[in-house]
């Protein structure tokens, strides 16, 4: 701590330089919080659970291609024969899927005759849905087969029993929300019993405020295009999908109109989310080269500039670990300066992007973290060079301009 | 003179090469992180006509259940999209100078020679002939249906440079024919390239995607009664009298997207005041039952409030710009040290008569060569990112990830102006040297 004063003395004579650097670790503290709060924040959009069993299941977008009269018997039979295929858990069909970007939202009211308390998505479906799905029951009972009805549009309108997610229930009845079973929700006006709760059903659209409400009615729907959720095994093999591909072209008329993964819509759903996450990180790697670069270099500089003093002092007896102690001790005080900068200026960026952009403030723990970080980084960068001004021969050093 | 004091830098570059290919590439990186946010950034948001910028507007007209106000918001706005009754009322009144309904459906598209296992489910966009004079769109061959196919609903299609490559490899296709579901349409156009960016007319989810690659008038969509009900977002505050597609065209459902051109801004009033005539006439029939509140909306205030525009890319904006602010730091301290080394060789020059605006001159040029060298690398760099990024941001248009030669030349210019802005600090620390003490101690 000795050298602490000379330290000071040694910046104020050469604060132009001592000023550059400081500024530049503040500069890079500020971006470096500010990238990695918005990666991790994209990072845990992605990776929040739409409740499906994901990596099993697949869907088939496809018409009913018989008179309107005929659809529920032409329904009814290719549920049957898809549910017989070898390596199919569970088939159903639905109004839609989570995450695709097209979907049915409804209100929900606890009360009749009142303005709507919030919105949910929707899901119409048979009463195999939630099973083909893989969402998890956590309270109350599934549908049973009895209470499934078929209609031609908009199922929620003679629906009598619906399932909600938890977070639907939760928004409505806080944290006795188990009692949401056996009530009544008015959903778009229309009265319906709840008779289950699932853990997380994402609805259509991942942006939305309200994504993780959810509202499953069983009954199905026959018009335009109908969606085949197929639920199989273990992934989802090309067998399965062959084989179901190939029972709904034997139906004459029969247009398939999309055939999907459920890892692939999750993936599409994310794409902005995970290429800004990815540059993001690219930003921060950049962001330490250029930074451990700049360092580096000025403290080769700073160090190259006082050779002489390095060889007096050599010569006077300091040994070579109290030289590369001396400029350990100056980068620390310098980035601490720098940190301390960088952590007003982080925390202003992070104000400001968050009333323009609608996002959330940067935590006190990052700027922990970060600030240690910095400092490491600071060490590593001024480590080298100040070992070779140490290794320098008092007389070669003091002969030197 | 110059020339010589050119020779000079190159030769100072030289000798201190380490450090000056150091300088450019860091300058570099930061020129190329904040080109690359900012080109993107620019492409998204960038006004998509900036011809009619303010005589292009969407029509809005308040059409809603008597009971509630639309999507029932605290302050009343009316839906984005017309029924299709209003869409045809308002194109027959033919109070515009252009009039340009956004529909469209699916269906699978094919060859008439092409068996049915060949056919592709496509997009269709139904539009009006005006889409294409109105939004600018350049033809290769052919040209925009003729006005009587806009009011008879003649089957035929305008196809995009792609499609008419799928289809007939490129040729001049007029005249040929193809299938849509049951339907034969006959080509009448092809569109030469073009990119609506951003593709304001439409759904803004889909702002950033390319355009549809098959047109086909609306009245034929309508005739037909093509529909699909899982393309496009549709509302109905009542619902259709039966399940027929002709009752769904007769009904209070909305969901066509209706633009008009004006003549010029000043008709703007006089378009909205024909709008609530139009309401008021149709309240006397029994419709429009809610307070009168239509609107025309030009497409950067549609895209605005649908929020198209993902704050993302600007926040990376501003991110890339205080990394640029951080590379220049760095550049600077080691233009600094470059001339710190020659402090002896200033003093010489400046001992032997060399004036010290003879000193900055030669410096800045030492300087700027570093900026344009810079500039230049960060140009490649740019265009290496910016094809990174359309493989990575697959959700994008990959128009969305090209320069425009303004752009380019903007490149070099803030390489060089930044790089003589922080490169003077140093040039004038160095020419500040006292001449006597250093050849002293030469």
């Amino acid at each position: 701590m000795k050298d602490f004063l000379p330290i000071l003395k040694s910046l104020k004579s050469n604060y132009i330089a001592a000023l550059l650097f400081i500024t530049q670790v503040a500069i890079t503290f500020t971006i470096l919080v500010n990238a990695i709060f918005l990666a991790l924040e994209k990072r845990e959009v992605i990776s929040r659970p739409s409740g499906l069993d994901e990596h099993n299941i697949f869907y088939v977008a496809t018409n009913l291609p018989v008179k309107d009269a005929e659809k529920k018997a032409l329904l009814e039979q290719d549920l049957l024969r898809l549910n017989a295929i070898n390596g199919v858990t569970s088939a159903a069909v639905s109004t839609g899927l989570p995450l695709t970007g097209w979907g049915r939202l409804v209100e929900v009211a606890t009360k009749p005759d009142t303005k709507y308390d919030t919105f949910s998505g929707y899901y119409g479906g048979d009463a195999q849905l939630v099973k083909s799905f893989g969402v998890e029951l956590i309270a109350g009972r599934h549908f049973k087969k009895e209470e499934e009805l078929t209609a031609r549009v908009d199922g929620y309108k003679i629906a009598s029993e619906a399932m909600v997610t938890k977070a639907l229930a939760k928004s409505l009845f806080d944290e006795s929300w188990e009692q949401i079973v056996g009530q009544t929700l008015y959903i778009n006006n229309k009265p319906q019993r709840i008779v289950g709760v699932v853990k997380t059903l994402q609805s259509a659209w991942p942006s939305w405020v309200v994504v993780e409400h959810g509202v499953i009615s069983a009954v199905k729907e026959t018009d335009g295009i109908v969606n085949f959720v197929i639920r199989t095994e273990s992934g989802v093999p090309t067998s399965v999908v062959d084989q179901t591909l190939s029972y709904l072209m034997e139906t004459h008329g029969r247009k398939i109109d999309k055939v999907e993964m459920f890892t692939d819509v999750k993936a599409r759903a994310y794409s902005a989310e995970n290429a800004a996450s990815k540059t993001l990180l690219g930003v921060i790697a950049g962001l330490l080269l250029v930074t451990t670069l700049g360092i580096y270099g000025q403290s080769r500089y700073g160090i190259v500039k006082r050779f002489k003093l390095i060889g007096i002092r050599r010569a006077m007896g300091a040994s070579k670990g109290e030289i590369i102690r001396y400029f350990m001790l100056e980068n620390v005080i310098l980035t601490c300066l720098g940190v301390i900068l960088g952590i007003i200026s982080a925390i202003v960026l992070s104000v400001a992007f968050s009333n323009v952009f609608e996002l959330g403030t940067v935590p006190m723990s990052y700027m922990i973290y970060g600030s240690v970080c910095t400092l490491l980084l600071g060490q590593v960068a001024v480590f080298y060079p100040a070992f070779r001004a140490a290794q320098l021969p008092p007389a070669v050093a003091t002969r030197i301009v | 003179m110059v020339i010589y004091y050119i020779k000079l830098a190159c030769l100072s570059l030289w000798q201190t090469r380490s450090l000056s290919i150091l300088a450019i590439l860091i300058i570099a990186v930061g020129i190329s992180a904040t080109m690359t946010t900012y080109t993107i950034n620019y492409m998204m948001t960038k006004d998509p006509l900036p011809s009619k910028s303010d005589r292009v507007f969407l029509v809005r007209l308040n059409n809603w259940s008597p009971e509630a106000a639309y999507r029932n918001r605290a302050q009343e706005r009316p839906p984005t999209y017309l029924s299709v009754q209003d869409t045809v009322n308002l194109i027959k009144q033919n109070k515009a100078q252009g009039h340009i309904p956004i529909a469209g459906f699916k269906d699978m598209l094919k060859l008439p020679e092409q068996g049915a296992i060949d056919a592709e489910m496509t997009f269709v966009r139904a539009t009006s002939r005006d889409f294409f004079s109105s939004f600018e769109v350049p033809f290769l061959y052919g040209s925009e249906w003729p006005q009587s196919v806009d009011e008879n609903g003649e089957q035929v299609v305008v196809l995009s440079k792609k499609m008419n490559q799928t289809l007939f490899a490129g040729e001049n296709s007029i005249g040929r024919s193809l299938m849509l579901g049951d339907h034969q349409f006959k080509v009448v156009g092809v569109l030469d390239d073009w990119f609506a960016l951003p593709r304001f007319y439409g759904d803004s989810m889909r702002a950033f995607k390319a355009p549809r690659d098959i047109f086909v008038p609306f009245q034929t969509q309508i005739n037909l009664e093509l529909w699909t009900s899982n393309l496009q977002s549709y509302e109905c505050w009542k619902e259709p009298e039966n399940t027929t597609v002709a009752a769904l065209w007769a009904s209070e459902c909305v969901w066509v997207f209706f633009w008009v051109e004006l003549s010029d801004k000043a008709q703007k009033p006089e378009y909205l005041a024909f709008l609530n005539a139009y309401v008021q006439e149709q309240q006397a029939l029994g419709r429009f039952q809610r307070p009168i509140i239509n609107e025309l909306q030009t497409a950067a205030e549609y895209m605005q409030e649908r929020r198209a525009y993902s704050s993302d890319s600007k926040i990376a904006v501003w991110l890339a710009g205080c990394f640029l602010v951080l590379c220049l730091l760095n550049a600077m301290s080691i233009i600094m040290t470059k001339f710190q080394g020659k402090a002896a060789e200033v003093a010489l020059r400046r001992a032997v008569g060399a004036s010290s605006f003879d000193l900055v001159q030669q410096y800045t040029l030492e300087t700027s060569i570093i900026g344009v060298l810079g500039g230049v690398l960060g140009l490649i760099m740019t265009h290496i990112c910016l094809y990174v990024s359309s493989q990575l941001y697959t959700h994008l248009s990959k128009d969305i990830m090209s320069m425009s030669v303004e752009l380019m030349l903007a490149t070099v210019i803030l390489s060089v102006v930044s790089s003589l802005l922080f490169g003077l600090f140093p040039i004038i620390r160095a020419i500040g040297v006292q001449p006597a003490k250093q050849l002293k101690s030469l």
